[in-house]
C-alpha cells in the first residue's frame, strides 16, 4: 500500500481541513495521521489558526451605510432606463445582416438573369468586355492572346 | 456559502435583473442581503474600516451600472460569487492606482495595531482594555491582521476567501480566474506563511 511520508502529508493539511481532498489522499493522509504525531500537531495547530482568522471581526454594516448606498444609486436610476435586451440586441443585428444579404443576392440575380430576347444578360457583357478588353490589351502588347477575338460569339462588338 | 432562493423571495438573480430594468425596490433589497458580505470581505482586504465601506459601495454601485447597460452579470454562479469578484478588482484597481488606502498594517495604521485598542478596527467594535485578558486579546488580533497584510495579495485572498468566507475551491477559482488547483497551492503557501509570521513573532 502507497505510503505518504511527513513532507507530502503536510502540503495536504491545509485542504484536508477544507474538505477539498479528493477521496484517495484523504484516505492516505488519515492513514498517515494515525501514526505521525508531528503531523497531528501540525493538522491542529492548523485548524486553530483557522478557526482565529475566521473569528477576526469586521465592521457591522449599518443602516446608514446602506442607505448611502441607495442615495448614491439613485444616479443610475435618474436617467431613461439603459437596459439593453442582449437578446433582442442580438435578433436585430441578425435580421439587419440576413436583410443585407437578401438585398445584395436580389442585386446579383436581376444583374446576371437572362433577359428574354435572348442577349448575354447585363453583368455576363460587363464580365465578357472586361475579358475581351484584356486580351485585345494582351495583342497590343504582342502576348499571344488564348481566344480568337473574331470567332468569339460573346464579343460584344 | 450563500442560499440563492428561499421560499416566497425572490432570487438574487431575478433581482438583479428587475434592478437592471430600472427596480429601485429589488436593488434595494440586493443591498440589504449583501452588503454586510461586501463589507466584511472589503474590510478582510484593505484592513481599514472607512475604506472597507466606500469599497463595498463602490462595488455595488459598479453591479448596478453594469447591470442598467445591460452588461457584465451572467447569472452562472452564485451573487455572492460575483460580488466577491467585483471586489476584488476594485482593490486591485486601487492597489495599481497607487491609492493611499494599502493593506499593510504598518506601525503607522492604529486601526490594526496591537496593544490597547489595537485589532479594532473601529469605534463600535473597541473593547476597553480593562483587563490583562483583553489586552491579550486585542494583541492578538493586531498580530494577525498584521500577518495577513504581509501575505501576497493573492494568497491572501485565496486564504480569506476559504477561511473568512467560506468558499469552496472551486468558487475562489471562479472568484480569482484560475485553476482550483492553484487556488489549494496558494491558500496551502499563505497557511505556512501565516505561520512562520506568528511563530516568528511569538517568539520575538
Amino acid at each position: 500500500m502507497k505510503k505518504l511520508d511527513c513532507a507530502h502529508a503536510k502540503r495536504l493539511l491545509s485542504a484536508h481541513l477544507d474538505g477539498e481532498l479528493p477521496r484517495e489522499d484523504r484516505r492516505l493522509l488519515e492513514a498517515h495521521l494515525e501514526g505521525c504525531s508531528d503531523c497531528r500537531a501540525g493538522l491542529e495547530s492548523m485548524r486553530t489558526l483557522k478557526e482565529e482568522f475566521a473569528g477576526l471581526e469586521a465592521p457591522h454594516s449599518r443602516p446608514a451605510d446602506r442607505l448611502q448606498v441607495l442615495e448614491a444609486a439613485e444616479s443610475f436610476f435618474d436617467d431613461a432606463p439603459l437596459t439593453v435586451c442582449r437578446r433582442a440586441s442580438w435578433l436585430s443585428w441578425q435580421g439587419a445582416v440576413t436583410a443585407a444579404s437578401l438585398a445584395a443576392g436580389l442585386t446579383i440575380w436581376v444583374w446576371l438573369r437572362p433577359p428574354a430576347t435572348g442577349e448575354l444578360p447585363p453583368g455576363w457583357q460587363a464580365v465578357t468586355r472586361t475579358c475581351l478588353l484584356s486580351e485585345a490589351r494582351w495583342i497590343e502588347l504582342g502576348e499571344s492572346p488564348a481566344l480568337a477575338l473574331q470567332d468569339d460569339p460573346f464579343r460584344p462588338f | 456559502m450563500q442560499q440563492e432562493s428561499t421560499p416566497r423571495q425572490p432570487t438574487n438573480h431575478l433581482l438583479m435583473r428587475r434592478a437592471a430594468a430600472g427596480d429601485r425596490q429589488a436593488f434595494a433589497l440586493l443591498v440589504e442581503r449583501h452588503h454586510s458580505r461586501a463589507l466584511r470581505f472589503a474590510y478582510s482586504l484593505c484592513g481599514e474600516a472607512e475604506a472597507a465601506c466606500d469599497l463595498a459601495q463602490e462595488a455595488l454601485l459598479r453591479i448596478l451600472k453594469a447591470a442598467r447597460r445591460g452588461r457584465s452579470y451572467r447569472p452562472q454562479g452564485a451573487f455572492s460569487t460575483y460580488l466577491y469578484a467585483v471586489l476584488r478588482n476594485l482593490r486591485l484597481e486601487e492597489l495599481r492606482r497607487g491609492a493611499d488606502r494599502r493593506f499593510l498594517p504598518l506601525e503607522d495604521n492604529p486601526s490594526v495595531q496591537g496593544g490597547a485598542g489595537g485589532g479594532a478596527p473601529q469605534p463600535e467594535l473597541m473593547v476597553e482594555p480593562l483587563q490583562e485578558r483583553v489586552l491579550e486579546e486585542d494583541e492578538r488580533r493586531g498580530e494577525l491582521w498584521r500577518a495577513l497584510g504581509r501575505l501576497p495579495e493573492e494568497q491572501r485572498t485565496a486564504f480569506l476567501l476559504s477561511v473568512r468566507e467560506g468558499l469552496s475551491y472551486a468558487e475562489i477559482a471562479r472568484v480569482c480566474r484560475c485553476p482550483e488547483g492553484t487556488v489549494a497551492s496558494r491558500k496551502h503557501q499563505a497557511v505556512r506563511r501565516l505561520r512562520e509570521l506568528l511563530d516568528r513573532g511569538e517568539e520575538s
